[in-house]
């Protein structure tokens, strides 16, 4: 037995003699809801009202006797269609709150159950929809200089903002507010990276895991592809770790956590860039902060067209969006669905099971099959079966001038959305059914 | 279709469950919730269930896993909590380190690990709670193995 197997197996008997004595609570069985049993029924009736019908429709035909009527429990149909939605009509599930922020600039971050931040270009705004009914929430001037579109992350007790651009410099640096301790801030000294824009970052559990494509750069523009630059902070020993650069040339990136693996997702551009007709390859690549080591490089499949977005939920599969494919990225990159026109503006996010996007399309020729087609304003809800397969898609309606969605989130059975029209603000809250 | 009652199922799994719910989770009373929910849900769906053992821990390795990303309320109100002397030390804290690491490994890694040590499960019926094919488990059991050997700075 090696050393490790040996610490485990007594850590895993500590547990068990730990909770041995737990005394098992009690479960009110006759309380709860005999879902079995009414199925049963349920079943027994329809094929009891099934067998009747068959039986006695023919021979009501064959006799001229009127076939008496059948009493088949009605069963709803599944909700494929959209329901028409109008600005502050309250469609089921989704609450709406109209917010002024002053100036959103491109970063947002929810934490669930409608906690949601936005950073300005000098202050960072949050504001908590479920339970401060779009109030915002007061969070004291931030020790960055303004800028716009820093990346933000959520450690579960802290946001860090990272990054981020004025129209004649990129940052490098950062600040992470707690809430829960009075929403003082911290800062985070440089990152030992190139400033550039759009930052990717990430929460490791332990550690802020930076990448930033540097390297000539232009504040606002994004930059040819390259390796980039990544980096880690720990926020406990307050320390800076540099690693070697990812084996991917990519200009735009997002980044995800899985506990100490980052998987680093790129192409020329995860943003909308406009119908250009070129292709691009997109690419993936896992750093082990363990042991600082990068995997392999996933490259793309087949080259795509058009748009990209990637989201993912905790322990789930990454699902990238592009034109004409969407690809989940496990040992490669596994075409699951097909977008033959994505949205522009598009904000997706995941969480149990379930894809949410968000976007808006004006391209009148996607009709039919496509998706997105015909619409112009509308939350997509992808259904995932069994291992994280995208099978079927939903449409979900909501209000039209909420089309241009900054961000969505999902968390804690909530799907959050913040969006940006003629200078107002607009964040909904979504109980999926 | 398992021929036990839902009774009998509940008592010989229970502290199993909960102990799987308690390295998945690293708080005792949140282990208690998603146990308690996990054999509702099970109660609930019990003549459909085949391998009820196989489905109530895949169910509560989920809870678990969304239970890494809270809401800001349930945070603070958790963090207050913690802040109690006493409330949460229910395991020695050598224990409690190295399931901390275990849970720093990626979310499938972890979970393969605590199904291998805490139940001593074959990979065969690791990959039936995960959900998965035998092969990813055993990639994802070797792979979870190796990393948590270098972060305990142990040989695996």
């Amino acid at each position: 037995m090696s050393q490790l197997d040996r610490l485990g197996r007594s850590h895993a008997e500590a547990v068990k003699n730990a909770l041995a004595n737990r005394e098992r609570p009690q479960l009110d069985l006759t309380a709860m809801p005999s879902y079995p049993r009414t199925r049963r029924g349920l079943i027994i009736a329809v094929t009891a009202a099934a067998a009747v019908t068959l039986l006695i429709l023919p021979l009501a035909l064959l006799t001229d006797i009127p076939a008496p009527e059948t009493t088949l429990p009605a069963v709803s149909a599944p909700t494929t269609t959209v329901p028409e939605a109008e600005v502050e009509t309250s469609l089921p599930g989704w609450q709406f709150f109209d917010v002024d922020i002053p100036t959103f600039e491109g970063s947002s971050y929810e934490t669930g159950n409608g906690a949601f931040y936005a950073w300005a270009l000098d202050r960072l705004h949050m504001i908590n929809l479920q339970f401060g009914s779009g109030a915002e929430l007061p969070v004291p001037e931030s020790p960055l200089e303004p800028r716009s579109h820093a990346a933000l992350v959520w450690t579960g007790r802290s946001l860090v903002v990272f990054g981020g651009h004025t129209d004649d410099r990129s940052f490098a640096d950062g600040a992470m507010m707690t809430p829960s301790d009075n929403f003082e801030w911290q800062t985070i000294p440089p990152a030992p990276l190139e400033p550039g824009p759009y930052p990717a970052v990430a929460w490791t559990g332990t550690e802020i895991v930076v990448w930033m494509a540097g390297s000539g750069s232009q504040p606002g523009s994004l930059p040819e592809p390259g390796p980039g630059q990544i980096a880690a902070y720990n926020p406990f020993l307050q320390e800076w770790r540099l690693f070697d650069s990812p084996p991917v040339e990519i200009a735009d990136a997002v980044l995800f956590a899985d506990g100490i693996e980052v998987t680093l997702v790129g192409g020329p551009a995860m943003r909308p860039l406009g119908v250009d007709g070129e292709s691009h390859r997109m690419w993936a690549a896992t750093l082990d902060t363990s042991t600082g080591e990068w995997g392999e490089p996933i490259g793309s499949a087949s080259p795509v067209t058009d748009f990209a977005r990637a989201t993912t939920g905790p322990g789930e599969a990454i699902t990238v969006l592009t034109s004409p494919t969407i690809y989940e990225i496990g040992e490669d990159w596994n075409p699951v669905g097909q977008v033959h026109h994505c949205p522009e503006e598009l904000a997706a996010a995941s969480g149990g099971g379930t894809v949410y996007l968000n976007g808006i399309l004006d391209y009148e020729a996607a009709q039919d099959s496509r998706p997105f087609g015909g619409c112009t304003a509308y939350a997509w809800e992808g259904s995932l079966d069994g291992m994280d397969r995208i099978v079927e898609w939903n449409a979900r309606g909501r209000p039209e001038d909420s089309a241009r969605s900054a961000f969505i989130g999902v968390e804690s059975g909530l799907v959050t959305l913040g969006t940006t029209e003629d200078g107002a603000t607009l964040l909904g809250l979504y109980a999926p059914g | 279709m398992d021929q036990r009652t839902f009774e009998s199922f509940y008592e010989s799994d229970y502290h199993a469950v909960l102990a799987l719910a308690r390295v998945l989770t690293g708080d005792r009373g949140r282990a208690e919730d998603v146990t308690h929910e996990a054999f509702i849900a099970a109660y609930q769906q019990w003549d459909d269930l085949r391998t009820p053992e196989a489905w109530v821990r895949h169910v509560v390795a989920n809870k678990a896993r969304s239970l890494l990303r809270r809401s800001y309320a349930e945070r603070r109100a958790i963090e207050r909590l913690d802040a109690e002397p006493g409330v949460g030390a229910d395991l020695p804290s050598d224990t409690e380190e190295f399931w901390a690491t275990v849970r720093r490994l990626p979310t499938r890694q972890s979970q393969a690990i605590a199904l291998y040590y805490l139940e001593d499960r074959p990979v065969s019926e690791i990959s039936d709670i995960l959900g998965c094919a035998e092969s990813t488990a055993r990639k994802h059991l070797s792979r979870g193995r190796r990393k948590l050997a270098t972060l305990l700075g142990v040989e695996s």
